[in-house]
């Protein structure tokens, strides 16, 4: 059983280092890349949202899937996903503006998209902060309360996506099929977080359990 | 290698503005104290020169510049960074599915309110209208830009031979619908085929022109090959690829993406610095190449060219 749980935690450390490497590689050391800046930077907001769903789905993954391992590493997923989020933000700072906040300043005034990141990365940046045991125990009731807030940064990282795409979301015209896959999933692990579908869907896993079990009783 | 990276940064300091400009030195300054970033740190300096490094030197396509010193970039970039969303919404992916495409032989119908309607074949327009070297600036609506040689005739020629009669006042362009070569087409979020428009007087405008041919060779299909429309003064996707109908109207024609997001996208569409995007600032752009971003000039830097198809108009009004 051990083993068995050291094996998935070795798949989420090596998985997320793995994915920063390959993308700084794809991107920085690459002579077919020719955006590199920019692609770098899709690329590695896509990874702090795909880290930040996978975190999501810890907890009904474990409750209704049964798949405890899972569920125990959602708090490195998520730390993960702040990671490539803090890779993302310094990546439009540093490699896309050079620092230069006069320049910077006046991109995030007017650029609609930036405002739902930004506040989705300081959201996530109070859940860094507060993420060691530490803190845990400090903190008490109020560690859980804080750490809510990642049912309205998923919202919002998906939010940030789709303003970003040439598409109009009203009208799902333009390119709307990534964003709008990211944006089920996240409503998906919202929703079955609701007591009587996660009952429901509890009761649905135990019934085929038994289901299968009964032509071959233990 | 060094020599070579190093001339165009000469160039560049002399057109970017200095507020804009980062030297390489300072690069490296502001590399070091990103302390956190050490993997980045170690890799993204290095990361430009070998863009530059690795096509300045042996690509021929470094002797092109535009009227303001701009070196243009290399065939590998413009050939590799393309928005067409017939093949797929990936710019970088664009190159592979769209390498047997087939851009010859190639029909164009030029129709509707003119005299002399005709089909063309690109052969038979590179016959009648000679194409000439056009090296411009072309400013994506996403703030990144390339300078590309083109070749090309002004697409007033064309329609001189035609004749519009006076009932004319628009053009309105469409792309070839090739669903079973072009597989972003199964795509259903978007209102295919891809349409464009000009006034008459913007596409009697001497820099409009339509291309057949880049780098002193024909027109990769990923560029837009057999022939394509390029407007230099507005963003990138007013510059419709694979053109297979030109038509002369007497209304303003529809264009895709100003039919999927009218708020976001006008008609006009001329690159203006100090009009954003409803989503997005316009004011700066980067270079494909370069490491810095530099401010985006109005009208992509073409304003005494074209600054009169607009006098009086208000271009917060007409984006």
């Amino acid at each position: 059983m051990d083993k068995k749980i050291e094996w998935f935690r070795l798949v989420v450390h090596i998985g997320a280092w793995g994915t920063l490497l390959v993308l700084i590689l794809v991107n920085f050391f690459n002579p077919n890349s020719v955006n590199p800046i920019l692609t770098f930077e899709h690329h590695t907001g896509t990874a702090a949202l795909i880290f930040l769903i996978l975190s999501l789905a810890g907890t009904p993954v474990g409750s209704i899937l049964e798949w405890k391992d899972f569920a125990k590493r959602k708090k490195a997923l998520g730390v993960y996903g702040f990671m490539f989020a803090a890779v993302h933000v310094l990546a439009f700072l540093w490699l896309d503006y050079g620092f230069q906040f006069k320049f910077i300043f006046n991109v995030v005034k007017n650029t609609v998209y930036i405002w739902f990141g930004l506040a989705a990365f300081i959201m996530a940046l109070a859940l860094a902060i507060t993420s060691f045991k530490k803190m845990k125990q400090l903190m008490k009731k109020n560690w859980k309360r804080l750490h809510r807030l990642a049912y309205v940064i998923a919202p919002l990282a998906v939010i940030h996506f789709f303003l970003i795409v040439k598409a109009n979301i009203l009208t799902l015209q333009g390119n709307v099929i990534e964003p709008l896959i990211y944006g089920s999933i996240v409503l998906i692990l919202l929703l079955v977080r609701i007591p009587p579908i996660k009952r429901g869907l509890i009761n649905l896993r135990t019934a085929i359990q038994s289901r299968t079990r009964r032509p071959n009783p233990v | 290698m060094d020599k070579d990276y190093q001339s165009l940064k000469i160039d560049r300091s002399e057109i970017t503005p200095k507020s804009l400009y980062l030297s390489r030195r300072d690069f490296m300054r502001s590399a070091a104290l990103a302390a956190g970033a050490v993997a980045l740190a170690a890799c993204a300096p290095g990361a430009a020169k070998s863009i530059d490094g690795s096509t300045a030197p042996t690509d021929p396509s470094n002797a092109y510049m535009d009227e303001l010193g701009n070196p243009a970039n290399s065939f590998q970039q413009t050939t590799n960074y393309n928005n067409y969303y017939e093949f797929t919404t990936n710019p970088q992916g664009v190159a592979r599915l769209a390498a047997n495409f087939p851009t010859s032989p190639w029909d164009v119908n030029v129709y509707g309110l003119v005299n002399n309607p005709k089909t063309f074949t690109v052969d038979e327009l590179n016959q009648l209208f000679t194409p000439e070297e056009r090296i411009y600036r072309m400013r994506c609506v996403e703030g990144w830009s390339l300078v590309i040689p083109w070749l090309g005739f002004p697409l007033s020629k064309l329609l001189e031979a035609v004749e519009p009669t006076s009932e004319a006042t628009h053009v309105r362009f469409e792309t070839v619908f090739a669903p079973d070569e072009m597989p972003g087409l199964k795509n259903l979020s978007y209102p295919w085929p891809y349409q464009e428009g000009l006034r008459l007087d913007e596409a009697n405008n001497d820099l409009t022109i339509l291309a057949t041919g880049m780098y002193g060779g024909e027109l990769p299909a990923q560029n837009g090959g057999g022939i394509r429309l390029v407007v230099p003064w507005k963003y990138g996707f007013k510059s419709a690829k694979a053109l297979v109908k030109i038509e002369l109207v007497d209304y303003q024609p529809d264009t895709l993406w100003n039919a999927i997001a009218p708020n976001e996208y006008g008609f006009y569409s001329n690159v203006n610095p100090n009009v954003d995007h409803p989503r997005w600032s316009q004011a700066t752009e980067r270079r494909i190449g370069d490491t810095d971003r530099r401010l985006t000039l109005m009208f992509n830097g073409y304003e005494d060219q074209v600054g009169y198809l607009y006098e009086g108009m208000d271009l917060k009004e007409n984006y």
